[in-house]
């Protein structure tokens, strides 16, 4: 089961009514969406509600969705059209559709642009949980490091890394769960552990 | 329970796994573990939040959406057709083949019969003799003839042609 079969997963779930199933999808894409739409909508504040209304509206249309495109392209462009409809309706120009579309939307790292784009309550959070999990990396022992850099940065898969590594499967496996440990155990008092902030 | 959401997030999970994975999610606590790794990720992919709290203000509006309640994946319907259309080609050669097969006398009666039938020809075939005359006289029928279809209908005319004339005048 690959990325793209576990969001699969959860969409039927959700399909079949299980809200949870799409309370994960939006935990793992908040921030995606959230950084793309900065793009079309420049103020932070109305950046939260387009995303939030984008989801919601994902959420109304996943009986239409059938999984002929990745979960996250599809989201993605539900979002733009969102995006675009509120710019509309705000009286402003939406950006046309060979300024930007949902194939940049996977590939743009103009964090610059991005941190003038962010709240500043987010823009600090998210200075801290950079700076928290950079210290976090440096203290991890070096099989730890690697095995979670190659995972979450370079992209492979359980079976690539351990070629790299030279390692069985079962240790790759154990080696990022240790690593996402020890990393969120530094991390989880900045996000906070109850219920009303536990996103 | 961490250990199994990792997995998850990697896609290290099979369908039968999936299913047991699914009651622990259910859990405040699950889904806070699935969150942190899911900042964990996208910090070291250096991808900033720019907003923050989305996903509790999504889950408020949620609870007062309709719950989505849509017909099985596309996954199922089209293995459904696939089934369908199996069996239709299925029923379709039954059909065909059966009809075929009623047509054919095929107990050991009617092989023997047929086999019967063979060495009587072939018997006749060796006893017939036509006399040469008899086709001598007969080949303007034979339907080698060039002429077979208009041959009875021809008869020999004779003409006393007159003089040639020059058709140049003099």
């Amino acid at each position: 089961m690959g990325d793209r079969e576990v969001d699969h997963e959860l969409v039927l779930r959700a399909q079949r009514g299980d809200k949870r199933a799409f309370e994960l999808l939006v935990a793992k894409y908040q921030r995606k969406l959230g950084r793309l739409l900065s793009r079309l909508v420049r103020d932070p504040a109305e950046v939260e509600d387009v995303t939030q209304e984008a989801f919601i509206k994902a959420y109304r249309a996943l009986p239409s969705f059938r999984g002929d495109s990745a979960f996250y392209t599809w989201l993605y462009r539900i979002a733009i059209n969102t995006a675009k409809n509120y710019l509309v309706a705000m009286g402003r120009r939406a950006p046309t559709s060979t300024g930007f579309d949902h194939e940049d939307a996977e590939s743009f790292e103009d964090a610059e642009q991005l941190r003038d784009s962010a709240t500043p309550e987010a823009e600090l959070l998210g200075k801290q949980i950079a700076a928290t999990v950079n210290r976090a990396m440096e203290r991890l022992p070096d099989d730890l490091r690697t095995a979670i850099t190659l995972r979450e940065i370079e992209g492979l898969s359980y079976e690539e890394i351990a070629s790299v590594m030279n390692c069985p499967i079962g240790t790759v496996r154990s080696r990022i769960f240790r690593a996402r440990e020890s990393i969120a155990a530094d991390l989880r008092p900045l996000l906070g552990t109850d219920e009303n902030r536990r996103w | 329970m961490n250990e199994r959401i990792s997995r998850l997030m990697d896609g290290d999970v099979d369908a039968a796994e999936m299913d047991s994975l699914w009651v622990t999610l259910k859990s405040d606590a699950a889904m806070a573990t699935w969150s942190c790794y899911h900042t964990i990720g996208d910090a070291l992919r250096g991808e900033p939040a720019v907003t923050r709290g989305i996903g509790m203000a999504v889950a408020r509006q949620l609870v007062a959406e309709p719950t989505v309640l849509a017909p099985r994946g596309s996954s199922a319907s089209r293995a459904a057709s696939w089934a369908w259309a199996a069996a239709a080609s299925v029923a379709a050669v039954t059909v065909v083949g059966w009809t075929a097969y009623s047509l054919i006398d095929a107990t050991p009666a009617g092989f023997a019969k047929a086999g019967e039938a063979g060495g009587v020809r072939a018997a006749q075939a060796r006893q017939i003799t036509v006399p040469a005359d008899y086709l001598l006289a007969h080949q303007e029928y034979a339907p080698a003839n060039a002429l077979q279809s208009v041959g009875p209908y021809l008869r020999d005319v004779a003409a006393t042609a007159p003089p040639l004339r020059s058709a140049v005048p003099e």
